[in-house]
């Protein structure tokens, strides 16, 4: 029965080529969707778990590169309880070449830095910048931009100041989100920032003892901003959590939406393809009625022969759908989740559903063959 | 027919059997009270111009189609009215049908066209054997694993009537088996046929409009206008 539908699943090559490229299609996005957003998700995460214990703190509705504030009136916010660590940053965005790209200029203390967590301590190649026309990039943003240890980067100041930066590191840090950052000394950032003054910041990073204190620290802060009248808010990552979490459950959304669109064409296509073939082999399932098959064996046979050419899409689809991976990962030199046996699963349900659903209706019309009526007219 | 004294038993029966098509407000009598009785190991040939209900006739007796009045018996059981479940299961045990057309699968070999029937219920080395011995029996040795573009005719007929007795059913009927081969051919089937009848014992019927293909069998029946008109049984 089996060797029946293998030997015809194929018959007419045009049709079971369009629906196992239909399939292939919706199998290959979903593959590598898949991975992507699993790779996200789980960057995310960790990102997450590395900085529940950080604070930030800055100028009132402010955005970070638009924020003031002024670190010797924060005095009193630094040495409060449960504080381990603090780094102040300036920060501003900059244009590089083409203005393609638009980074974060961010100018920091390499030892506060450091005991924060921040970039400085996760150099990979090099090391960190020590004069104020060096600087450090992510490994990423290096490949991104084509640049190598030693070679400049040239940023001009909004007075159009050239200033020419050479790196001397390049960090690597869990997220995307901050692989695109240009780190340098608090000198050099301010230059871009006209009427910064040496005690000026954009905001102040703070790092807890421990995630728990975070709630606490921040009531603290507040309450000293009230008492001082200090024009600051505070930032929990916490807070800053609900809207990645928001970024990534989109994605998520969109790679179901994707894979539903692609498998209703695909299950479409074999549908079409399912029924153009039983229509022209009508006069053949009649004689196999005459001759002794019952409607489930056609049934059977015409979901099998569904299923057959489903399973050559998925394979081929999810083979095309490691190829995207792999294309993606070597480009931007990212290391992407393997695919989780969830996502096969998922895959193998995809491919066996859209067979079956696709093979449903064709079957049921090709099992209601009269073989008088059909073979009477020879 | 009339040998009343016949120990045999009754294979085919049809009592007063009608089928009437409707076409709008026209009525088609395709069969107008036919009442034929065919015994074990009869070869039986109908005769009748085009329309004559010769068709209609082999269908309802195949297991195929149902009368519209009277009452249909194969084999003892009365299959008149029973679904297409259950007479699935006549024409696969009893029945082998041979066709005007072959109606091969392109797709299949010689050898795996004999053994559509069975493929649904799994086949056994047995079966296979017995397909080839059939193809070899009909002179097909050198062609088991030809497809059916690749074979004449005549060939394709072989390889049908092949898979009429895969499941050695003990009646063959033929709607106009010949109809698409030269005359020489045809003899050649008709041949075969004689010997599915003198030698294997088969049940033979075959409607045909060629009164030389007719003429092989021991009973020749006669249709006109949905009745049988002429017995010439002996
Ligand atoms: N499904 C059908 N609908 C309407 N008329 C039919 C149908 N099948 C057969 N007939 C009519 O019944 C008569 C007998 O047909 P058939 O048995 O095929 O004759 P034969 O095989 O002797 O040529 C013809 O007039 C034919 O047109
Ligand atoms: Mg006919």
């Amino acid at each position: 029965m089996l060797r029946y539908a293998f030997k015809n699943a194929f018959r007419r090559k045009n049709i079971a080529a369009l629906s196992i490229i239909g399939i292939a299609i919706g199998v290959s996005l979903m593959t590598a969707m898949a991975s992507l957003s699993a790779t996200i998700t789980d960057q995310t995460n960790r990102f997450a778990q590395q900085n529940l214990d950080s604070i930030t703190v800055q100028q009132k509705g402010q955005l970070v590169f638009t924020s003031q504030i002024n670190l010797t009136k924060l005095y009193n916010i630094t040495v409060l309880d449960h504080i381990d660590a603090y780094s102040a940053q300036v920060v501003t965005v900059v244009q590089l070449g083409t203005g393609f790209v638009n980074p974060q200029l961010v100018g920091l203390n390499v030892d506060n830095d450091t005991r924060i967590g921040g970039p400085t301590s996760n150099i990979i190649d090099g090391r960190v910048f020590k004069k104020d026309n060096e600087c450090i990039i992510s490994k990423m943003g290096a490949e991104f931009l084509n640049l190598k240890i030693g070679e400049n980067l040239t940023l001009y100041t909004p007075d159009s100041k050239m200033v020419n930066l050479t790196i001397t590191g390049l960090y690597e840090t869990a997220t995307i989100i901050t692989q695109m950052n240009i780190y340098t000394t608090l000198n050099t950032a301010r230059m871009f920032k006209p009427g910064f003054s040496n005690d000026t910041y954009s905001v102040l990073l703070i790092k807890a003892d421990d995630p728990a204190n975070v709630k606490q620290i921040k009531n603290e802060i507040e309450r000293i901003a009230e008492e001082e009248e200090l024009n600051i808010e505070v930032i929990l990552f916490e807070d800053q959590l609900q809207t990645i979490t928001q970024y990534t459950s989109t994605i998520n959304i969109l790679v179901i939406s994707i894979s539903l669109i692609a498998g209703i064409a695909g299950g479409m296509s074999i549908v079409v393809a399912m029924l153009m073939s039983v229509i022209e082999r009508l006069k053949e399932y009649a004689t196999l009625k005459a001759t002794g098959w019952q409607n489930t064996d056609v049934i059977k046979d015409i979901l099998y022969e569904s299923l057959i050419v489903t399973a050559v899409g998925g394979a081929v689809g999810f083979g095309i759908g490691l190829l995207y991976l792999g294309v993606v990962s070597a480009i931007f030199n990212i290391v992407l989740n393997p695919l989780q046996p969830i996502v096969i699963v998922q895959i193998i349900l995809f491919v066996v559903g859209m067979g079956l659903a696709g093979g449903v209706y064709p079957a049921y019309k090709a099992s209601k063959v009269s073989p008088v009526e059909i073979l009477r007219g020879v | 027919m009339e040998n009343s004294g016949d120990e045999r038993k009754i294979e085919i029966k049809c009592e007063n059997v009608s089928k009437v098509y409707k076409l709008g407000n026209s009525i088609v009598k395709a069969l107008d009270n036919v009442n034929l009785t065919i015994m074990s190991g009869d070869y039986i040939s109908i005769m009748g111009p085009s329309g004559s209900g010769k068709t209609t006739l082999l269908n309802i007796i195949g297991a195929l189609d149902h009368p519209t009045s009277g009452r249909v018996y194969l084999d003892g059981y009365d299959i008149t009215n029973l679904p297409e479940r259950k007479l699935t299961f006549f024409r696969r045990n009893k029945i082998g049908f041979v066709f005007q057309a072959f109606y091969l699968i392109p797709t299949l070999t010689a050898l795996d066209n004999v053994l559509t029937p069975i493929m649904p219920r799994g086949v056994k080395p047995a079966d296979k054997e017995r397909a080839l011995m059939l193809l070899e029996m009909l002179g097909l040795k050198n062609r088991v694993h030809h497809k059916p573009g690749e074979l004449s005719g005549g060939e394709r007929q072989r390889v049908a009537i092949a898979r009429a007795l895969i499941s050695d059913p003990p009646i063959i009927l033929g709607d106009e088996l010949t109809g698409e081969l030269d005359s020489k051919t045809g003899q050649e089937i008709m041949d075969i046929i004689d010997r599915l009848n003198s030698e294997l014992g088969k049940t033979i019927v075959i409607v045909t409009h060629d009164i030389k293909v007719a003429e092989r069998a021991k009973i020749k029946l006669r249709m006109r206008d949905g009745r049988i008109i002429e017995d010439t049984g002996f």
